[in-house]
């Protein structure tokens, strides 16, 4: 068997360098995912007419296009339509996708966890003379908020992973520098296997975190 | 002063149009209690939540101290000011679930911009009125019996010191031991003149606590008067076969009721205590 133990050690500081593209990558992703999601949730739960059906197109469309296919639209396909948009680059393009992606699935989380809010509390909230909207950001959202934690974290972790694909636009995150690696040392495996526990790392060390943060926060809500 | 004159509402479902609320008018002086009963589906819930346009009329008018308002069309201006003259106790107690029990009464008071360390203040002596520990104020909701949950919602109302409190049912869900302190907690306030409308299935309650009882059926009130005399010895045939049939219930509730002392045998008997209070 072949294998070089040394090797491994050694491909490690070199890939660790194209970390911060992975994270910046999954991390502003999941921001923008976020807000969007608690956006088309919001209208959806409220069931605001017109965009509420423009908001189950949004969530349906970007879930039913495999994420490959979205990157390639929005990085080779939009700037055909658009011509200013031939400036914008990979990692611009890989965090729209993604973004969207990722928004889709969470919408759905979002508006599941707001349906599951008892909504007595937005009653007794309007009975002693505060606005909704007030209602909403003060109890309803936090306690949606907690009930989408674990799903939400789920996206996360796949987003992790699946930041990957980038190196499809070009990208040269993580996996496409391993990819580099690989083919110059005809090390494939111990490359593939040291990036693969790079990820595996990461969303060990990213659910201990959500592990106490859910014990922290579950105070209000278990007894 | 609350003063609802022809207030009507209709709910719309498959089956049509059902009338709840057929022209109903009530007043209630400043430190009346109120007390309405009715059976199940009599439109008692959708009147209290009338006054506070938690449901929104379909016609009439509704005064509250100095705000008057009219339906239909009633501007999202006054439904506030409307909303600010009255609080709400729920049969659910309804209280804010990531708050502690200090939070939830601190909350109305903030949220109208009333500083926060003054709040505080406010909120350890409503909590305190109505028998909450200090270290249960820091509690969440979840880990407080209903009887404490129900208490520190009837403090919640308070803080926004309202014109009048609505009650829905505050005893209802609670269990039968626990009756007993909600029950007195709401005596205090009747005892210190707060304006008080409470939906109850209560009678002894009602009939010891409230001045005047209004009986509902069928979305219009059928009879009112004062509480004992309504209670004992009902003039209309609807409101004498409720009383009977509400007294054919289980009566364990007010048996396991030690703070209210309420009898223990049917109401028909008797329904008012030897030392209760003049209707
Ligand atoms: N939001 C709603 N939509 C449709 N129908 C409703 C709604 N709220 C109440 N109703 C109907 O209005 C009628 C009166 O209901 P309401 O809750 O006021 O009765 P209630 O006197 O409080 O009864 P209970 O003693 O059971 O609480 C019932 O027939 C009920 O089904
Ligand atoms: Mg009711």
């Amino acid at each position: 068997m072949d294998l070089d133990p040394l090797y491994m050690l050694e491909v490690l500081p070199q890939l660790l360098k194209f970390l911060p593209v992975t994270l910046l990558i999954a991390v502003a992703s999941m921001f923008f995912a976020i807000l969007i999601g608690l956006f088309v949730a919001l209208i959806r739960f409220l069931r605001i007419p017109v965009l509420d059906q423009l908001a189950q197109l949004y969530v349906s469309l970007f879930r039913g296009i495999p994420t490959l296919v979205q990157l390639f639209l929005i990085y080779y396909g939009l700037p055909q339509l658009f011509p200013f948009m031939t400036t914008m680059d990979a990692l611009t393009a890989a965090i729209v996708g993604f973004s969207l992606k990722e928004s889709s699935y969470l919408a759905e989380i979002f508006r599941a966890a707001l349906t599951s809010v008892d909504g007595g509390q937005l009653e007794a909230g309007l009975a002693t003379g505060m606005t909704a909207p007030q209602v909403y950001r003060r109890y309803i959202i936090p306690q949606a908020a907690y009930n989408a934690l674990p799903a939400t974290g789920n996206i996360f972790i796949s987003l992790l992973k699946e930041t990957s694909v980038a190196f499809t636009l070009g990208l040269t995150e993580l996996f496409a520098e391993a990819k580099i690696l690989a083919s110059a040392s005809f090390r494939f495996f111990e490359t593939f296997l040291v990036v693969g526990l790079v990820y595996w790392l990461l969303v060990i060390v990213y659910s201990w975190f959500q592990g106490r943060l859910e014990t922290r926060l579950s105070r209000a809500y278990v007894r | 002063m609350i003063d609802v004159s022809d207030l009507r509402k209709s709910f719309f479902g498959k089956s049509g149009e059902n009338v709840v609320l057929d022209g109903v008018s009530l007043q209630v002086g400043t430190g009346e209690v109120v007390a309405i009963i009715g059976p199940s589906g009599s439109g008692k819930s959708t009147l209290l939540r009338c006054l506070n346009l938690l449901e929104t009329p379909d016609a009439g008018s509704i005064s509250i101290d100095d705000v008057t308002v009219r339906a239909p069309g009633i501007p999202g201006a006054q439904v506030r000011a409307l909303r600010k003259k009255t609080a709400m106790v729920f049969q659910g107690y309804n209280l804010f679930r990531n708050r502690t029990a200090l939070a939830n009464v601190m909350d109305p008071m903030t949220a109208q911009g009333t500083p926060k360390a003054q709040a505080e203040q406010t909120a350890r002596e409503l909590l305190t009125r109505v028998g909450i520990a200090e270290t249960t104020m820091q509690q969440y909701p979840v880990t407080l019996s209903g009887g404490q949950q129900q208490r520190v919602s009837i403090a919640r109302a308070l803080a926004v010191t309202p014109h009048a409190i609505l009650l829905d049912e505050p005893t209802s869900a609670l269990d039968p031991e626990l009756v007993g302190e909600v029950l007195a907690v709401i005596r205090d306030l009747a005892q210190q003149d707060m304006t008080l409308v409470i939906v109850t299935h209560e009678m002894a309650f009602a009939a010891e606590v409230a001045d005047r009882v209004v009986f509902i059926d069928g979305g219009r009130i059928v009879e009112q008067g004062p509480a004992r005399e309504v209670i004992r010895s009902p003039r209309e045939e609807r409101t004498r076969r409720f009383l009977r049939e509400a007294v054919s219930e289980p009566a364990q509730r007010s048996a396991a009721d030690p703070a209210a002392d309420a009898p223990s045998e049917p109401l028909g008997h008797d329904p008012l205590r030897p030392d209760g209070l003049p209707g």
